[in-house]
């Protein structure tokens, strides 16, 4: 070990202890709650997958687990088909600092205003029907907008687009432009260009915008209950009300290590799906090892 | 000032105190030497008071010269659920909460199970007394138990039927909202102790209710699913239940808070109250004083506070709720009065008061995770 | 190239409407939510002075996210100081502490750090907020200065040494003035995060109400304008410390620049 990593080892010190001991700690003692039991708000050290098995076996979870994964996968589709287009403006034509700062606010704008603005906009008198009643679209207001799976989509996507892009934007700045302008020159179109110079090469950090809006998205039970009624019934509510409601954490414990593990198997479809229509590249060793995405 | 020197002398002292006794409370010592200066049947008030309750329920309006007076500050959070109570202290180590208001479904699991309330010594409420409450209220064994007062009721109210009498006439039973012509025009409130003794109710086994077996249980949500199939919404917010109203989208709310009345009038749409002949569902909420309170004293003096008959009218209307106070009744004002006949209080109670089903299991009986989970089901479309 | 950029137009409108409409709902003089508005007046702001909740819960969040930037700021200056000198495993160990909780919802850490204070035992109150608030705000950081730091020479600081500066010296001299506009503009996203963060703080609060909570609880009882004029004032909140950390930024980018063109 060199001086210098040593000086860096000290350095790096407290942040490392505060995530292990905040961060990394808590997640352990999660995990083995998860096999502890609890009876009428009283919870009891344990070794069992009781918590586990329930969880599997209740319809309740299946359903709300399958509401977290379409409205994850949704809007995680969503959300990438918007944010590329913005991304690649962003990155290649016209790098406007303007919009750039727009997309932030909108990213640190408050969260809960968000869904906020959302229940306004698209309530039966809301700015949506107002639009489409001016327009002839519809001749009585829609009363379908609110508290239904579109509003959980449009909502969420709101909510997690600003995060996407800037993703996507860190993705394909390291792309070189004069690489899509050759091939540009070489007489590919601009789509095609996307497909066969960016994609390849920016697919980690896709991939990466990708699965982090599903992990928020199908962990986020706030907006779809406050926008989607009851169709608005996702797993995190379900694990929230454990600790809220009924005490029970070892269970909602369980839940959430379920859920964690959903993610996992969905990253894994994601990537497969990438490798088996060619947009992700097999490992080439031409490349420089990059960091983590 | 000059007219009334004496007074200013006493203030100024009274401050003193009121500052020496505030650092003392930084070091830990407040509430102990705080006794020190209560005289009898009354106790200090001073220095901070950490408070949860429902949003408008504080009293910071109606209390503000109280709190002046006794140099007091208050600082509510304000709860949406009463489950947002029991969630600060399922931790283990609650937060220095000195007063929560609670639903008497909650009373056993409070008290028994979570052991969360500590007793109110009564002799520091001149205001709790027979001649002040309603006999409803006073020494009843919903707040006072084992010898000891656990809760000091505050509010009350009810929940039932409100339908929009230019949409439908009055109903008879909650179950005149299964028409046909009712469907995707009905609104069920995400509130699980306002529906489910109702939910009970409308399978015949009201009177069991909160006892229910997991068989009646199931039968007992079979049923209400049709309630479901008839629900344009189901929600947690009362204000958008309001909004679907006034909108006219809804005609009628299964089981809500009357207080909504106001709201939806004001836009001009004639939302009305029924007593279906399942009754209403009765609903009363009392103070309590948490065993983690740090300011116990002063927790007494609001909870006197909180039975002036004058303060009580207020909160009441402000509210639109009623006061458990008698002698509030003449101090509220004609409309809130005539909400309410409370020369027959004791009929409104005589059917009893819901509680909610037990925490533990018996192997007989649903718990109330079952009726938890039943509830979210149904939610869900199950 | 016109397609794309009607899409980028219309993806802009979208993030941008909601926002506007909460701004001009705050100035609407009825009560209701329905277009038209048909005038504008500034009750909704006036009722906010009339709410002492409100302003306990704005001076609570103000305080957390200050302290929440503090604390982000110390701990996130020594890991990319420490980042520029560790070797590829150490930094690897580093990033997965440091970042990997970007990655998990909100749920999982609240949770999670609930179960931590169980535990120990420790009373939930401001202190496990603000704690929960970092945990937050470290990642972002981390990513910033990473992206920042690529960029950061380290011969220069190794010239420095060897020209005979003091360790403090060159520190002073050469690594703080180069990190210090993207460590400032950090401490300000910290500030924005923690003072909207809603989802960790319901669960770790003790007796506290946070804006954003007091917020939650306007909108799951009623639905009243008031939350409007609340939530453009959070709104423009937001954009002025942004706004802040923007020119400050590019200041001391600017005057860094100058410096060490002079020098």
């Amino acid at each position: 070990m060199t001086p210098s990593q040593r000086t860096g080892g000290i350095l790096a010190a407290p942040a490392a202890t505060y995530m292990l001991l905040f961060f990394v700690v808590p997640a352990i003692l999660l995990f083995s709650y998860s096999f502890w039991i609890s009876s009428g708000f009283r919870i009891v050290p344990d070794f069992v997958l009781t918590n586990y098995i329930s969880a599997i076996r209740s319809p309740l979870f299946l359903r709300v687990t399958y509401n977290a994964i379409v409205i994850g996968l949704v809007t995680a589709s969503v959300t990438l088909c918007l944010s590329i287009p913005v991304g690649y403006y962003l990155t290649y034509v016209a790098r406007s600092k303007i919009i750039f700062y727009l997309i932030l606010v909108t990213w640190f704008s408050s969260y809960l205003v968000r869904i906020y603005a959302w229940r306004t906009l698209l309530g039966t008198n809301g700015l949506l029907n107002a639009v489409l009643l001016q327009l002839g679209i519809v001749d009585t207001p829609v009363q379908a907008f609110l508290f239904s799976p579109f509003a959980v989509a449009i909502t969420l996507t709101h909510i997690y687009l600003p995060f996407a892009i800037l993703m996507v934007v860190s993705a394909m700045s390291e792309i070189k432009a004069e690489l899509i302008e050759a091939s540009r020159d070489l007489g590919t179109s601009a789509l095609g260009a996307f497909f066969r110079v960016v994609a390849p090469n920016a697919a980690q950090g896709l991939i990466g915008a990708f699965m982090l809006t599903f992990i928020l998205v199908a962990g986020d039970y706030v907006t779809p209950q406050m926008v989607g009624g009851s169709s608005g019934q996702t797993t995190g509510l379900l694990i929230a009300d454990q600790f809220r409601k009924t005490g029970n954490w070892p269970l909602g414990a369980a839940q959430a290590f379920l859920m964690f593990l959903v993610s996992l198997v969905i990253y894994a479809l994601v990537l497969a799906l990438g490798r088996l229509t060619g947009l992700i590249p097999a490992r080439r060793k031409t490349k420089p090892a990059r960091e983590v995405a | 000032m000059a007219i009334e020197p004496k007074t200013s002398m006493l203030e100024t002292i009274q401050l003193t105190r009121r500052t020496a006794l505030l650092g003392l409370a930084g070091a830990g010592l407040g509430v102990s030497t705080g006794r020190l200066f209560v005289t009898p049947a009354r106790a200090a008030a001073g220095g901070s008071l950490q408070i949860m309750a429902w949003e408008g329920y504080d009293m910071t309006n109606e209390l503000r010269d109280w709190r002046s007076a006794n140099g007091v500050t208050a600082e509510t959070s304000s709860i949406a659920s009463q489950d947002d109570v029991q969630a600060k202290f399922i931790a283990g180590n609650p937060p220095p909460i000195d007063l929560a208001e609670y639903n008497q479904a909650y009373s056993k699991l409070y008290i028994k199970d979570m052991k969360i309330v500590s007793p109110i010594d009564m002799s520091k409420i001149p205001n709790y007394n027979a001649d002040n409450l309603f006999d409803v209220f006073f020494d009843k064994p919903t707040w006072f138990s084992d010898g000891k007062h656990w809760g000091s009721p505050y509010i009350w109210g009810f929940n039932t039927l409100l339908y929009n009498s230019d949409m439908m006439k009055k109903p008879k039973s909650y179950k005149d909202l299964l028409d046909p012509s009712l469907k995707g025009k009905i609104a069920i409130m995400d509130d699980a102790t306002g529906n489910w003794p109702l939910i009970a109710r409308l399978v015949g086994l009201g009177d069991n209710y909160p006892l229910l077996t997991r068989e009646e249980l199931g039968k007992a949500f079979e049923n209400f699913v049709l309630y479901r199939n008839q629900a344009r919404l189901i929600s947690i917010n009362q204000g958008d239940v309001a909004n679907f109203v006034a909108s006219k989208e809804v005609a009628a709310v299964l089981v809500a808070d009357p207080s909504i009345i106001t709201q939806v009038h004001a836009q001009g749409v004639p939302l009305e109250m029924a007593i279906p002949e399942e009754g209403p569902v009765l609903w009363v909420d009392a103070w309590f004083i948490p065993v983690s309170a740090d300011n116990i004293d002063t927790a007494h003096a609001f909870i006197n506070q909180s039975l002036d008959p004058q303060i009580q009218a207020k909160v009441a209307t402000a509210v639109v709720q009623a006061p458990v106070s008698k002698k509030a009744v003449e101090f509220l004002g004609a409309d809130a009065r005539a909400r309410i006949d409370y020369s027959k209080i004791d009929e409104i109670f005589a059917s009893g008061l819901p509680g909610i089903p037990p925490v533990d299991d018996d192997g007989e009986h649903a718990t109330y995770a079952d009726w938890v989970q039943a509830w979210q089901e149904f939610k869900a479309g199950l | 190239m016109m397609l794309l950029k009607a899409v980028v137009y219309a993806t802009l409108a979208y993030l941008l409407i909601p926002l506007v409409v909460i701004i001009l709902f705050s100035f609407n003089a009825e009560q209701s939510f329905s277009f038209p508005i048909n005038g504008y007046s500034l009750r909704w702001y006036a009722l906010i002075f009339e709410d002492p909740q409100l302003g306990q819960a704005l001076v609570k969040s103000l305080m957390i996210a200050t302290a929440t930037a503090i604390v982000t700021l110390v701990l996130g200056t020594a890991a990319s100081l420490a980042w520029l000198r560790l070797g590829r495993f150490g930094r690897s160990v580093l990033e997965i502490l440091c970042i990997t909780p970007i990655a998990l919802p909100g749920l999982f850490l609240g949770v999670s750090l609930l179960v931590l204070a169980a535990q120990l035992g420790v009373r939930l109150s401001t202190v496990t907020i603000v704690v929960s608030h970092v945990v937050l705000s470290v990642p972002m950081l981390m990513i910033a200065m990473r992206a920042r730091l690529a960029l950061f020479d380290r011969t220069l600081e190794e010239a420095s040494r060897d020209l005979g500066a003091s360790q403090i010296g060159t520190f002073k001299r050469i690594t703080l003035p180069l990190i210090a506009p993207t460590l400032i503009s950090c401490a300000i996203l910290s500030f924005a995060l923690s003072f909207d963060e809603f989802v960790v703080t319901s669960f770790v609060a003790g007796t506290e109400t946070t804006l954003p909570m007091y917020i939650w609880s306007m909108m799951r009882r009623t639905v009243t304008p008031l939350i409007n004029s609340v939530s453009t004032l959070a709104l423009l909140f937001s954009i002025a410390v942004m706004a802040i950390g923007f020119f400050v930024g590019r200041f001391k980018r600017a005057s860094a620049l100058s410096e060490r063109a002079s020098s």
